[in-house]
């Protein structure tokens, strides 16, 4: 007696797929998680206790704000099967530009609104410049994009510290490696809920909002992201049907490149208020953002919501290693799990697994 | 000179025993991104047996298995499901980063009971490793083993057409380039380094995918590649001392800069055409389409 196992393709995928899917992923990444947690001494209810915790806090919101807005950037370019694993280093390459220009270009008496202005520009451009960097190696030279991008992550951290360590560090710093504080007409306002201070910037998160809209619109509603969908369900009949494919990963790669640098731009701007160590400034968002553009099932107000959601998970990530032995690099293993049973339980909406028993 | 030398074959062991196994992966069409997790994996896991045990080659095993068994979720999740390869092999790489952090966390910086002490024998060492590197390539080309790996990585369809079962040649080689990358992180700590601290061996995943594409998916330029990125390794902590003392933050770059330069001369340039990528990688493997 044999077993035998195959699989068919539904006819339609299962319904309500779409919620399912990610909710399913959800919860089998919690329970996994806890579950490893238990198993490295940590009682079983304190993850729950401080997830519950993250949902109303307003951490959670600032870190879901650079979450949104690279992953709405992925889900674009993972839409047209451009695999832009760098927005760690676009997070950083906006941050480093915008913090190059608030130190030594913008006069101190210039509008803080200009001043925001031309600095969310400059963080745009350079992020966007790191991305089209290595979306003109993969259109013209096939360069593998998943490498090329990741090892910009690597250079442009190091870069960003060899300038903080070096050059950059600041006179009044005590010695400790960061820049001096920017002059504070290029601060972002932070929101203030009665006489609390949040670590919430207002116009960064209003970015982070009107984005996703902007990009659905993008992706769905005209010529260019019609064609971002075409290159990405079929490169053959893009080919035939006339569309210029370096064009649409030239410009895959801007935009998520540039939405990872408006991201830099809020966090050193918004909540630092000088450069400080690589790490500190795109602290894993730009990876963490991949899964944000994968729950978000590729989808830029999926992203919106998926952003928040992890900006929740990253959120008590931090707090568990508060008061827990557990380090930060624990929430991983949650990220980790989610995307992986994302991908496994899409694949179970669209095909049906038959067992048969073979005499 | 000759010290650098011997240094960079001994930073780039590591290099050259997870470049091999990933190209076996890759011949067999599964592209697995897992492998800087599984390298950070091997590192930690390897680290903590040979803490508790006393035996560094326990620790070399344990690091394996670990890996393996990453590979084969990334085999199940890829090959059987049908999940984008890049998607499971990043999202392996985080969950592998995040059990190495909750594995070793508690017994950061211990010092180590015992070591694989190359330092000696590394003429020894270039030897044996030029001779493995053959070997794989002697079982890859002229074995029918070898054979069948890289027929499923070229054309799946005729593969399976001839008896060759497509499945399970590609899970079983990803399951053994994950393993070879488990071992390959276990001897970054127990033969290199010699100390874990959060993080060891990050980034050595990525070179060493990137190896596997400069030595177009030949065991045999393998070790070509993993030493000069040794050499690479070795030469920036040299650089870092006086007469030179350059910035330790520039140089980190360079293993980086190095290996998008290297990669960007293959491709654009006219070598280019010897180096031929499976030329079913990363496409899943759709069996009962054929039938309908």
């Amino acid at each position: 007696m044999k077993i035998e196992l195959s699989i068919k393709r539904r006819p339609r995928e299962l319904p309500y797929s779409n919620i399912i899917v990610p909710m399913g992923s959800i919860i089998i990444s919690l329970i996994v998680s806890d579950i490893l947690l238990v198993l490295s001494g940590v009682d079983p209810m304190v993850f729950f206790i401080v997830l519950a915790d993250s949902f109303l806090s307003f951490s959670s919101i600032r870190y879901a704000i650079p979450l949104i807005l690279s992953g709405v950037g992925l889900a674009i370019a993972y839409k047209a099967n451009v695999w832009n694993i760098g927005a760690e280093g676009q997070i950083l390459a906006g941050a480093l530009a915008a913090s190059g220009v608030a130190l030594f270009y913008i006069p101190p008496d210039m509008n803080p609104v200009t001043a925001a202005v031309v600095l969310y520009v400059i963080g745009f451009s350079a992020g966007a410049g790191l991305g089209l960097l290595a979306g003109i190696l993969k259109a013209r030279f096939n360069v593998n994009e998943v490498l090329s991008t990741l090892m910009l992550n690597y250079i442009l951290m190091q870069i960003v510290n060899y300038l903080v360590y070096g050059p950059w560090r600041g006179v009044r710093e005590y010695g400790y490696p960061r820049t001096d504080i920017f002059p504070d007409n290029v601060w972002l306002p932070q929101l203030i809920i009665g006489d609390m201070r949040t670590t919430v910037n207002i116009p960064t998160l209003a970015i982070s909002l009107i984005i996703p809209f902007l990009m659905y619109f993008l992706l769905f509603k005209t010529k260019w992201g019609y064609e971002i969908r075409v290159v990405g369900s079929n490169p053959n009949a893009a080919e035939y049907g006339g569309i210029n494919t370096g064009k649409v990963i030239a410009l895959t790669m801007i935009i998520s490149g540039g939405l990872a640098g408006i991201a830099g731009v809020g966090e050193v701007l918004g909540i630092y208020r000088q450069l400080i160590r690589a790490e500190r400034v795109s602290a894993g968002f730009g990876y963490t953002a991949i899964i944000v553009a994968w729950l978000g099932k590729l989808n830029p107000i999926g992203a919106l919501i998926a952003g928040y959601f992890i900006g929740v998970l990253v959120s008590a990530g931090y707090t568990l290693q508060i008061i827990s032995r557990i380090s930060y690099g624990a929430i991983n293993v949650v990220t980790g799990i989610l995307l992986l049973s994302l991908i496994s339980l899409d694949f179970i909406s669209k095909y049906k697994p038959i067992v048969k028993v073979v005499r | 000179m000759l010290e650098l030398v011997a240094r960079a074959i001994i930073a780039g062991t590591p290099l050259l025993i997870a470049s091999i196994g990933e190209i076996y992966t890759e011949r067999s069409g599964v592209l697995n991104l897992g492998l800087e997790g599984i390298f950070v994996l091997g590192a930690a896991t390897s680290f903590v047996t040979t803490l508790y045990t006393g035996n560094a080659y326990l620790g070399l095993l344990v690091g394996g298995i670990f890996g393996a068994f990453i590979g084969f979720l990334h085999g199940i999740v890829s090959v059987s499901f049908r999940g984008r390869q890049v998607v499971s092999g990043l999202a392996l790489t985080m969950f592998s980063y995040g059990l190495a952090s909750l594995i070793g966390k508690s017994e950061v910086g211990k010092p180590l009971p015992t070591y694989i002490y190359v330092g000696d024998i590394w003429m020894e060492l270039i030897a044996i490793e030029i001779l493995i590197a053959v070997a794989f390539w002697y079982i890859l080309f002229k074995l029918k083993l070898g054979a069948s790996i890289r027929s499923v990585g070229d054309n799946p369809n005729a593969a399976e057409a001839l008896g060759v079962d497509v499945v399970k040649v590609r899970i079983l080689s990803t399951v053994f380039g994950s393993f070879m990358g488990g071992v390959a992180g276990a001897w970054y700590i127990l033969g290199y380094i010699q100390v874990w601290t959060e993080g060891a061996g990050m980034g050595r995943g990525w070179i060493a995918l990137a190896i596997v594409i400069v030595s177009a998916w030949n065991p045999l330029l393998a070790p070509v590649f993993s030493f000069l990125f040794g050499g690479i390794e070795a030469a920036l902590w040299r650089f870092q001392l006086p007469p030179y003392n350059l910035d330790p933050y520039l140089l980190g770059a360079l293993p980086y800069l190095a290996t998008l330069v290297i990669l960007f001369m293959f491709m654009a340039t006219p070598i280019k055409k010897y180096f031929r990528p499976p030329a079913s990688l990363g496409e899943p493997f759709y069996k009962e389409e054929r039938t309908i």
